[in-house]
């Protein structure tokens, strides 16, 4: 392969690292050589390299697969601070580059990070040897907006963008993009819109893995089915017998009430639930349990009351990363990326 | 799974225990006793690696060493070890047991475990069991005591089942007392493998229950027992008292059975469509078996009276119009004939009243008479211990007079303890109902009457379907919401499934953008009606969701941008979000329809009063599905709106026959259809001639529809 393929976002929490993996992946099975790289990332807590080192099986240690972590906060950068940076990204590389035919290299944040500090992708693109994908939102016209605004941020700098993925787009009105937005978007940018990620909830929404870890809950039961995707939260303070007509428009929903609820937790379980999460402490029934298990519902219990947990989950800016075997969510990505023309993506790298 | 196989177990040839004790106080030593101790005939084969005899009959190590082939097995071991004896059993082929054992799904996460890999080992050894965690069984006639309740029920004709152990002992112990017998007790405990269903259609062709009575907590199996029930009721009332009807009750249950008791309404009318009667209270559910037991079914609900105290008169008089039975009007020469016999100042209007003086005699004749009138179906006779009462006589009365007329049921009413108490035995004695207050009496007459209208209710099999009916158009829709994955239908869509069913609906589609909606309100033609429409959002005019009479494109355009900012407002986070343009309908009669699936019986459909208040009319009547003319019919007409849609101060009557009809395409659509979960439809305007459904919600079951749909994908 000529080229690599850097993989950059117009704004966060599109799943461009979860489609970065996914195409990997698949292009892993078609038989390349594939790597994956990510020069800068924000924060040292980001855990996209260890991801991807386990999921491609790759030998080379976390140090060289993502080898600068730059925060925000880091405005005061000296000049020989970004020097150093710049190399070792470019050691890290070689390494890389030696390794594997082809190298998936993802972005940090959006297309522009670290402008400022003349250390965005546009500023280095010429060590990576690659062409750009973007991704980006596009579900209203801001969002198309902001990515003629990216678009507009890459022009002159001779960096070539092969394709778009357009993500989050309501499944009922993808045939109505594919008439009236595309069509206008390629004209404008002059770029292949390659694919369009329908919004469909398994692709982005969190784990209840991810959520026992923000709430700091305990599971009383369903370790086995701490993979359930959660789409909605639906908080169960209404009267028992009209739970299960709310119940029932929720779908993949996590259920917050008070362990003294039972009816509402049998309404709860009685749909579909991902999962059940008790506040205040108070341990449900056992026969509450036994449904939950036969329903395959993990049951969590938190500490604090129904309210400073909503609270919590609604103040966090958590999107669902894909952990090491959380196989569902992975291969409604791979099954959505093999609707997409990869070939012809591939071929440009040639 | 032969229903008739279950005979066996009241009627065993051979019986073995396991886990039998010596050990006065275990469970192992109360079964082996009491088999012996009640008289049961068959063999007996205690169980136990430790001994050689329990309680002086020769035992067994195991199941294996018994000479003999062993028809029915109780066992009575920790719960880890059960189903060890069921894997020996399986080997011998032993096809029935009773499964005392608790610690299992009662107790929590191990005990479901436990009782799943029970249930695979009871379906690979082909063995059928009650229990676990149960009480036991009693047979009176076999007889056979296989439990470890201390006593036994007299014999009778009366099959108990109940889903509580404890209270068959407390009915057993007080049965005793009062004189009733039963033909079985069965204790079903966790209903790993038999269930009620199982045991009422045993009981019902069992010959030595005349009547079948229930203490059940929760039904899993709905549509079979609705099923079995129905053809049973034909020829043998089941009375049911089911727990967990109050609020706090249901909530109870819930933490108790882990299963949705807040459907009561569902429990009601399964009950209902089925001829099951619910009893309110555990006394009226005796009251009437009792009566039942002895008395034959009444021909009418007209019923005489006769007493020898004005003031009991009354109370009985009033309970029995609640019961819904009606005073006869005596036959005009029934009237002279008693004006002649009886004392002048007596009452020979119905309530008879014999005065405080009245004798044995009074009583006979007064009896004789209203017997022989054709207006009187049933007697209630009150007798209060006056100065010149005469109980003895007065019961020795009325069983000749039953002997006279066995053909009418008779019940009294001894108002009394201690003076009333040889008569009271003797009326008990010769199986004649005798109670000390006047409701219990009319309890037993109108369950009675409630039997006999269940026993002959016309058999309705006229379940409509339509064939002017687009199935194919709804299995379109479906389908293609089913991979794009929701299951909430837009207004329009589910607008466009109601007309497939030929239910009439004003045009209607959903519209994204502003040249959408003018197109849209183009081709439907102005004035429109414009709703906010997303799968997310239940209750538009919560928020203003609706704007009504649009007239102009301009202003089309301006209420489209307000409907979707205040959307967004209210809702960051919505998805998929737009406006239903909808054709304007004149204002009709505002009726709200819905369906709702229970869990356990199916879907349940309702009728009422609709609007946006209309949860809070709470004026809904409830039918099951599939439902058929004469039900659909006497829902509408309970209802309270019925009664100004039938016309009222000069005004024409709504087209009822029509709102009818919707009834029914409605429960076609939902019987063609079960992966309708919920359906609404809010308002549907009744005309003087013709229906408009305004407002259609749907949601559908993703399991369902997945099972429809997923191999055609």
């Amino acid at each position: 392969m000529k080229y690599n393929l850097f993989i950059s976002s117009i704004n966060p929490g599109v799943g461009k690292t979860t489609f970065a993996l996914a195409l990997a992946l698949n292009l892993k099975q078609d038989g390349l050589n594939i790597g994956y790289f990510k020069p800068i990332s924000d924060s040292v807590r980001d855990k996209d390299a260890e991801n991807a080192k386990n999921l491609l099986g790759m030998d080379e240690s976390l140090e060289i697969i993502n080898p600068v972590q730059i925060t925000p906060y880091e405005y005061d950068l000296t000049p020989e601070q970004r020097t150093e940076k710049i190399d070792e990204i470019k050691v890290a590389f070689e390494i890389l580059s030696k390794n594997y035919d082809m190298l998936i290299i993802e972005g940090c944040r959006r297309i522009h990070y670290l402008s400022f500090l003349k250390l965005s992708a546009r500023d280095l693109f010429s060590i990576y040897k690659a062409k750009m994908l973007i991704i980006s939102s596009g579900a209203d016209v801001e969002d198309i907006d902001r990515i003629i605004l990216g678009v507009e941020f890459l022009r002159n700098s001779q960096i070539e963008c092969i394709g778009g993925i357009l993500s989050m787009v309501p499944v009922d009105l993808i045939e109505k993009y594919q008439e009236t937005i595309l069509p206008r978007l390629e004209e404008i940018l002059n770029i292949q819109i390659t694919g369009i990620i329908p919004n469909k909830s398994t692709l982005v929404a969190p784990s209840v893995k991810d959520l026992l870890e923000l709430l700091d809950g305990e599971v009383i039961l369903g370790d086995a089915y701490l993979d359930n995707l959660v789409e909605n939260y639906v908080v169960g303070a209404m009267e028992p017998d009209t739970a299960l007509k709310y119940f029932r428009n929720s779908e993949r929903k996590a259920v917050i009430t008070g362990g003294d609820r039972p009816q509402i937790a049998v309404a709860a379980l009685e749909t579909d639930t991902s999962c059940l999460i008790l506040t205040g402490s108070i341990y449900p029934s056992s026969s509450i349990l036994a449904k939950a298990e036969l329903k395959h519902v993990p049951v969590i219990l938190v500490k604090g009351d129904t309210f400073s947990t909503i609270k919590k989950i609604t103040s966090s800016t958590h999107y669902g990363r894909i952990h090491q075997g959380q196989t569902q969510k992975l291969m409604a990505w791979r099954q959505m990326i093999d609707q997409i023309d990869c070939k012809t993506l591939i071929d440009k790298l040639k | 799974m032969n229903i008739d196989t279950l005979s066996t177990f009241f009627n065993p040839k051979s019986v073995a225990i396991v886990g039998a004790s010596n050990t006065k106080g275990k469970v192992g030593f109360d079964i082996v006793n009491n088999l012996k101790k009640f008289n049961y005939q068959g063999n007996i084969y205690p169980i136990n690696p430790k001994e050689n005899m329990i309680q002086e009959i020769k035992s067994y190590k195991s199941l294996e060493e018994c000479p003999s082939l062993i028809e029915l097995v109780f066992i009575a071991i920790p719960a880890k070890h059960v189903i060890n004896i069921i894997d020996q059993m399986g080997k011998l082929q032993i096809r029935f047991v009773v499964i005392i054992s608790a610690g299992f799904k009662e107790v929590g996460h191990e005990g479901i475990l436990l009782e799943n890999q029970l249930l695979i080992s009871l379906r690979s050894n082909n063995v059928r069991a009650i229990g676990p965690n149960c009480l036991g069984l009693l047979d009176t006639h076999t007889p056979l005591n296989g439990s470890f309740a201390s006593r036994m029920p007299l014999k009778g004709n009366l099959g108990f089942i109940s889903q509580s152990g404890a209270l068959i002992t407390g009915i057993l112990d007080w049965s005793l007392n009062e004189g009733l017998g039963f033909s079985k007790f069965i204790s079903v405990g966790n209903k790993v493998d038999i269930d009620e269903v199982d045991l009422i259609s045993a009981l019902a062709k069992d010959d030595q229950t005349k009547a079948i009575l229930a203490y059940l907590e929760s039904i899993e199996r709905g549509r079979k027992f609705i099923e079995f029930a129905s053809s049973i009721t034909r020829k043998k009332p089941i009375i049911v008292i089911k727990s967990g009807i109050s609020k706090a009750g249901a909530r109870a249950a819930s933490s108790h059975t882990g299963s949705m008791s807040g459907t009561n309404t569902a429990y009601e009318i399964a009950f209902k469509k089925s001829g099951v009667i619910q009893a309110k209270n555990v006394q009226e559910l005796f009251d009437m078996a009792v009566a039942i037991s002895s008395q034959p079914l009444p021909q009418s609900s007209k019923i005489c009276i006769i007493t020898n105290a004005g003031g009991p008169g009354i109370i009985a008089t009033d309970a029995a119009e609640f019961a819904g039975l009606e005073l006869s009007n005596l036959d005009h020469d029934t009237i002279r004939a008693l004006q002649q016999k009886l004392p002048m100042a007596a009452s020979t209007l119905n309530p008879i009243d014999v005065l405080g003086t009245g004798s044995a005699d009074d009583y006979f004749t007064s009896l004789d008479l209203v017997l022989n009138d054709s207006n009187v179906s049933m007697v209630l006779i009150i007798v209060t211990p006056q100065g010149m009462t005469q109980p003895l006589k007065t019961a020795e009365a009325i069983v000749s007079s039953k002997l006279k007329y066995p053909d009418k049921p008779i019940v009294s009413v001894f108002m009394g303890g201690v003076d009333l108490r040889d008569a009271t035995q003797f009326l008990k004695s010769h199986k004649l109902p005798c109670f000390t207050f006047p409701e219990r009496g009319i309890n037993a007459l109108s369950g009675l009457w409630r039997y006999s209208l269940i026993k002959n209710r016309p058999v309705l099999t006229d379940y409509m379907q339509f064939d002017d009916i687009r199935k194919d158009l709804v299995s379109g829709l479906f389908k293609s919401l089913y991979q794009k994955n929701r299951m909430t239908l837009l207004g329009s869509e589910a607008i466009f499934v109601a007309q497939a069913y030929n239910i009439p609906c004003p045009s209607t589609r959903t519209a994204f953008t502003v040249n959408e909606a003018i197109k849209i309100a183009i081709e439907i033609g102005y004035p429109v009606a414009m709703k906010v429409s997303s799968p997310e959002i239940i209750h538009k005019t919560d928020f203003g969701g609706i704007f009504l009479n649009v007239q102009t494109e301009e202003d089309l355009s301006l209420k489209f941008k307000t409907l979707i900012e205040d959307a967004r407002g209210y809702f960051p986070n919505i998805g998929l979000l737009g406006v239903d343009i909808q054709q304007m309908s004149p204002k009709g009669r505002e009726i709200i329809i819905g369906i709702s699936e229970d869990p356990q019986f199916g879907h349940l459909i309702m009728v009422g009063t609709g609007g946006i208040y209309a949860n809070y009319h709470k004026d809904v009547q409830f039918g099951l599905i599939p439902l058929n003319q004469s039900e659909a019919k006497d829902m509408l007409l309970q209802t309270r709106i019925y009664q100004i849609m039938k016309g009222v101060r000069g005004e024409e009557a709504d087209d009822i026959e029509k709102t009818i009809e919707i009834l029914l395409r409605i429960s076609n659509l939902v019987t063609d259809f079960p992966e309708i979960l919920e359906l609404d439809i809010n308002p549907l305007f009744v005309f003087k001639k013709d229906v408009s459904a305004l407002d259609v919600k749907i949601t559908l079951s993703r399991e369902k529809l997945s099972e429809r749909y997923s191999n055609e994908i």
